[in-house]
């Protein structure tokens, strides 16, 4: 990585504050002239929990006590990885106006994507909390503060999938729709909305080897209150290391043409 | 605190010639190389060079004015020189802030009122806090757009965004200043004022870089002249010596 690379990398971190607050100005347009501003997010939040913990937990046979919390939670988590993935692409090319007229680094733009996306899990968490108090989710001290571990993990293979899928998707413009249908099936076949307790053991192959499970699993075992396994915790730092080294690898390699085609 | 400078280094930018959209698809692209060219004929990506091998070197003092035809380069290089675009080949190294008037539009949201844009554009431009309060009032002087300000950028004529993007441009000094063709300013009123502006504003920053087509601009705000020609630099000298090789080529 040369030094311009590295340079705007730790510029992005120095302007942090410009980020989180561009990030947040994405969260006013999305509600822009609507009467409840970010509570749409979540009203909507509400509605997609209680629809799919009715029909799916009368379906799968769940008692609502459980598999309403399970949701909300499981929810959170994949609307943070989602969200970054599918986003990733458009977060160099959204921000071509800008760090092509002010002093503003590139990375400013994987950031304010990251941020963004936390703020969506927020959405969701509003939701889990009211279900976690009345619903008296058995969370416990020890098990809940792994949720910081988690997030920390969920930043960093974040940042490291925008870094390079920002340049490759500016550069290569179907990447994005692309990645759009890939994390459609991904929802289907990770354990979002269904639970891996339910599936024959001689299937727990097709979800041991997607790294979605273990990201999610780490995500929500403290919101729910249970420790997630060693494997996916291991799983979930390798994943987002070997990302955050790809991310670096893509941005030193195509940073500086990648204006020209923003 | 040092000095600014700007050096470069055999610095060249190509900018791709996008013709097609599947210049841009990965999957095009994939297609194009496993059936060795015969699935799409959108072939590889041109480039043109637009600025080719700029080895300057631009200190404090400096007042450089730019000169050559459209499309000599002197764009491509105001960009690279105030830092938003990186050169694809060669170095470049910028010692010092820079403020530019290169897009006067850029950073404005629609949606927001004037107030909110100035806000923004500050925060953009990495002014402290603290300035916010001078720099809005300086604003509502110089723009005289009153009750407007307070209003979203969507009720505002072309001119008078333009005003507030010249304000804005223009309200806190940099070391280095990177200027592109002052033309089309707004009203006939407007014009006077924003030279005015300009001149007091230039003379606050060490660097001044502008591109111009007019000899008197050249001569009463530079004391350094580049003349371009097909993305090179081919006189490096006095505002007249830069000028007289312009002229030469015959497009005066």
């Amino acid at each position: 990585m040369a030094s311009d690379d590295l340079k705007d990398i730790i510029d992005g971190f120095r302007k942090i504050r410009t980020a989180i607050w561009l990030a947040g100005e994405d969260m006013r347009t999305r509600y822009t002239r609507t009467a409840l501003g970010p509570w749409w997010g979540v009203l909507s939040n509400v509605v997609f929990v209680g629809a799919l913990g009715l029909t799916f937990g009368a379906i799968f046979g769940q008692p609502m006590q459980t598999y309403l919390p399970y949701i909300a939670a499981s929810m959170a988590c994949w609307t943070f990885l989602n969200g970054t993935v599918v986003e990733a692409p458009s977060s160099f090319v959204r921000g071509a106006g800008i760090v092509t007229s002010y002093p503003i680094p590139l990375s400013t733009m994987v950031i304010r994507t990251v941020a963004d996306k936390f703020a969506l899990f927020g959405h969701f968490i509003a939701v889990y909390a009211v279900l976690a108090v009345w619903l008296k989710v058995p969370v416990t001290i020890l098990s809940f503060l792994m949720i910081f571990p988690a997030l920390l993990i969920y930043a960093v293979a974040g940042y490291g999938f925008t870094l390079g899928f920002g340049m490759l998707g500016a550069r290569y413009r179907d990447i994005g729709p692309a990645l759009s249908s890939v994390m459609m099936l991904a929802f289907l076949i990770t354990p979002v909305f269904w639970q891996k307790v339910g599936m024959r053991s001689e299937t727990h192959w097709l979800i041991d080897f997607n790294p979605f499970y273990h990201l999610i699993e780490i995500g929500r075992a403290p919101l729910l209150g249970y420790h997630a396994s060693l494997t996916s915790w291991l799983v979930s730092m390798s994943v987002a290391v070997v990302v955050l080294g790809f991310g670096f690898l893509i941005f030193a390699s195509m940073r500086r043409k990648i204006y020209y085609w923003m | 605190m040092s000095e600014p400078f700007i050096e470069t280094k055999s610095a060249s930018i190509d900018y791709p010639i996008i013709l097609t959209s599947a210049q841009q698809s990965l999957f095009a692209g994939l297609a194009n190389t496993m059936t060795a060219g015969r699935f799409a004929r959108s072939g590889r990506v041109q480039y043109v060079t637009a600025l080719n091998g700029l080895t300057v070197s631009i200190k404090a003092g400096d007042r450089v004015g730019l000169v050559g035809r459209n499309g000599a380069g002197k764009s491509t290089a105001l960009r690279m020189l105030a830092g938003v675009l990186p050169p694809s080949r060669g170095h470049i190294s910028i010692h010092g802030t820079s403020n530019s008037i290169l897009n006067l539009g850029a950073g404005m949201d629609l949606d927001l009122t004037g107030y909110e844009n100035i806000a923004r554009m500050s925060r953009l431009q990495g002014i402290p806090k603290a300035e916010w309060d001078e720099v809005k009032r300086d604003v509502e002087d110089f723009t005289e757009l009153g009750k407007f300000l307070a209003l979203p950028l969507r009720t505002y004529s072309a001119g008078m965004s333009l005003r507030l993007g010249f304000a804005m441009a223009t309200t806190y000094p940099r070391d280095i200043l990177v200027i592109d063709e002052l033309i089309g300013a707004g009203d006939v009123f407007f014009i006077d004022k924003a030279i005015a502006r300009i001149e007091s504003f230039a003379s606050k920053t060490k660097i001044l870089i502008m591109a111009t087509h007019g000899l008197a601009v050249l001569e009463s705000f530079c004391n350094r002249g580049l003349f371009f020609e097909g993305g090179k630099v081919k006189a490096d000298g006095s505002v007249r010596e830069a000028w007289d090789a312009y002229v030469e080529r015959g497009d005066v």
